[in-house]
């Protein structure tokens, strides 16, 4: 059997329905001007008022109230007069410090229904640690937050040796956002840019009620950073061409690279009067999207054989930039075109002659292989010199290798020497392989290599430089595949240096 | 274990290893750009590091190639490399070891054959012999056991009576005075 629930008036208009075994029942008959409706009575949002404060704390809140019509408007004010000190707007803006509160402090509120002209109560009990032994969160509730480029997480700060931490209302926080007893958050999900978030921490330690918190509640704007960083990978020396493969996962936040790639250069020739090998082409993309924590392959050219051998394609999902040829007496003649399937080629060597070159220069070729969804694409590129050949019975003697082309940008793009020539071979004292490219802004040049295997091999520099020709014949510079990210970095020229 | 020194592999569901090799240098970015990371960090993130995987080695000039072989999984979680180190076919080996060299040295003597040739004709039969003992070169060789081009015995070239003990029969000689360059 149901209870008797009596039906009396309550303070303004409306009718309550009145439970003698509670007050303040809530529930209101109120007229609409065609009758009576029932509706739930408002209540106070107690989350946005603290539980336990410290007594040298201040309180800054707004009031919420909800629960009754849809349409309600709410005022607030103090029902036994100013308390403890503390400001009360009508719009329920409360302020004040809680330096003039008593241990237990009871805040009497009246909430007006100035919709239907309703009143209701509401006490509001607040624990006051008079020596200041709650933990309370220190770190500033509205100001902005700068998190390092890549970094997803911020740290909290709070009183009185805090031992537990809660996110007690994730607001409007990303999904998977966390926070550890050493009041770090982390962010589940970042997408660079400036966001406001709202939502509520609680501390505490043993001077609390188990389970009980001591509350902040933040509007906070935070400022990610967008990550920097970059990454190289290169072929070895002493390849017999071919390629190198690898996996490069994106790093978290990371969700754009710029990429430039060079192909080994190719291999040179112990033939008489045979060409240098060719250099490796170069391609770059810019603003290419990755997905942190995918991973993409990554393929580098490792340089051509002194028997000849084509040096390796270096490539990144949807570009690719050859491998030089091989020195031969005709060979391939991509110089400064577009090979098959978009490739970009390098310079080819030259056969040796009186003061005439040997390897191909890296790098150098014509661009149209930028992925589709990159924002840059059929740039020109320039590498190292070709390397040389002695005067004196070159074509006899051998050249040097091809200068390869730095890693750190287009030098010849702006201003400066593209990557240096190769010198001269003579005899057993081959040419080594020619200087890199100095890598434009950031100079990185490529490192010359020769001579390791006793009676000299005159190799093509780093990167993608051809490999020499004749006595000897060289091996080709390795390729190379670098990746940059960050805010004002790409290719050509721009930041394109370890940062 | 010097993390910086190898690469690693991701890990599937199963703890199996999936896609290529990561470099070091990209699991110091993928661990929050810090080096302060161990072995269970990284299997806890999904990735193992992989030992013997940094290694140099040469290719196209000796008898043998390396290659990288299978990955084997240890016993705590991580991987070693595997490497092949294989002898090359025959034919590659020729080609290596004699066939440019030995076209060279018949592309460089040609001129001594033809009919305008200035050397006499005894000079033209000592360097048809030269040039058929290089025709008949690879024959002599046994191609199963030869590790090294230094392993072949050159002919000289006529000519050169007193060769240095450690010249090179391949170095190119000074047209004027014969000597190896």
């Amino acid at each position: 059997m149901g209870r008797f629930i009596g039906l009396t008036k309550n303070k303004g208009s409306g009718l309550a329905i009145e439970d003698p075994d509670f007050d303040n029942s809530g529930l209101v008959l109120t007229s609409n001007g065609t009758g009576f409706v029932l509706a739930g009575g408002a209540a106070l949002d107690r989350t946005v008022l603290p539980d336990f404060v410290n007594s040298n704390q201040s309180i800054s809140t707004n009031l919420v109230a909800t629960g009754a019509f849809d349409n309600s408007v709410y005022t607030f004010a103090w029902r036994d007069g100013v308390q403890y000190g503390l400001s009360l707007s009508s719009s329920g803006a409360l302020s004040g410090s809680a330096s003039s509160m008593d241990a237990e402090s009871v805040l009497k509120f009246d909430i007006y229904d100035s919709t239907y002209d309703i009143t209701y109560e509401a006490d509001v009990t607040i624990q006051v640690s008079l020596s200041n032994s709650y933990p309370a969160i220190t770190t500033s509730p509205t100001s902005n937050v700068s998190l390092s480029p890549g970094v997803s997480q911020t740290t909290f700060s709070a009183s009185n040796s805090p031992t537990e931490w809660s996110i007690i209302s994730a607001g409007t926080l990303p999904n998977g956002t966390t926070i550890n007893n050493s009041g770090v958050l982390t962010f589940g999900s970042i997408t660079i840019g400036t966001f406001s978030y709202t939502f509520t921490l609680g501390v505490r330690n043993s001077s609390l009620p188990a389970g009980v918190y001591s509350t902040t509640s933040f509007n906070k704007s935070f400022t990610f950073q967008e990550p920097i960083g970059q990454q190289q990978y290169q072929g070895a020396y002493g390849q017999n061409g071919g390629q190198c493969s690898f996996t490069w996962v994106a790093p978290s936040g990371v969700q754009k690279v710029n990429v430039m790639a060079i192909g080994a250069g190719g291999g040179g020739r112990y033939d008489w009067a045979a060409c240098g090998g060719h250099g490796g082409g170069m391609v770059w993309a810019n603003d290419i999207p990755v997905t942190p924590g995918q991973g993409y392959t990554v393929q580098v050219g490792r340089g051509g054989c002194w028997n000849g051998t084509t040096g390796g394609c270096s490539c990144w999902p949807g570009m690719k930039a050859c491998g030089g040829c091989c020195g031969c007496y005709g060979g391939c003649f991509d110089f400064g075109s577009v090979g098959a399937n978009g490739a970009c080629c390098g310079g080819y060597g030259m056969m040796a002659y009186d003061n005439t070159g040997g390897g191909g220069g890296g790098g150098a070729g014509y661009c149209s292989a930028a992925p589709a969804s990159s924002q840059t694409a059929n740039y020109c590129g320039c590498g190292g010199g070709g390397g040389s050949a002695t005067s004196h019975h070159s074509s006899t003697f051998g050249s040097g290798g091809g200068g390869g082309t730095g890693s750190c940008g287009m030098c010849c793009y702006r201003s400066g020497a593209c990557g240096a020539c190769g010198n001269p071979g003579y005899s057993h004292q081959t040419g080594s392989g020619g200087q890199g490219g100095s890598g434009g802004t950031c100079g990185n040049p490529g490192e010359p290599w020769s001579n390791w295997r006793g009676n000299g091999y005159n190799c093509g520099g780093t990167f993608g430089g051809g490999g020499g020709s004749q006595h000897g014949g060289g091996w080709g510079g390795p390729g190379v595949v670098r990746i940059i990210w960050g805010a004002g970095r790409n290719w050509p020229c721009t930041n394109t240096h370890n940062l | 274990m010097n993390y910086k020194s190898v690469y690693y592999i991701r890990l599937d569901e199963n703890n199996e290893p999936i896609e290529g090799l990561i470099s070091a240098q990209n699991m110091f970015y993928v661990m929050d750009s810090s080096w302060d990371f161990n072995l269970e960090d990284c299997l806890a993130a999904g990735f193992a590091p992989v030992l013997d995987s940094d290694r140099d080695y040469l290719n196209g000039d000796g008898d043998r190639e390396v290659v990288m072989g299978a990955m084997e999984k240890n016993e705590d979680g991580s991987y070693t490399q595997l490497w092949v180190d294989e002898n090359i076919p025959v034919a590659e080996k020729r080609a290596r070891f004699m066939e440019r060299t030995r076209l060279n040295l018949l592309s460089q003597s040609d001129w001594t054959q033809v009919v305008d040739s200035p050397l006499s004709d005894e000079e033209k039969a000592e360097y048809a012999t030269y040039r058929q003992t290089l025709r008949d070169l690879p024959s002599t060789i046994n191609w199963d056991t030869i590790q090294s081009d230094s392993e072949i015995n050159w002919p000289r070239q006529p000519g050169i009576e007193t060769p240095a003990e450690d010249a090179d029969p391949t170095t190119p000689l000074d047209p004027e005075t014969g000597e190896p360059l």
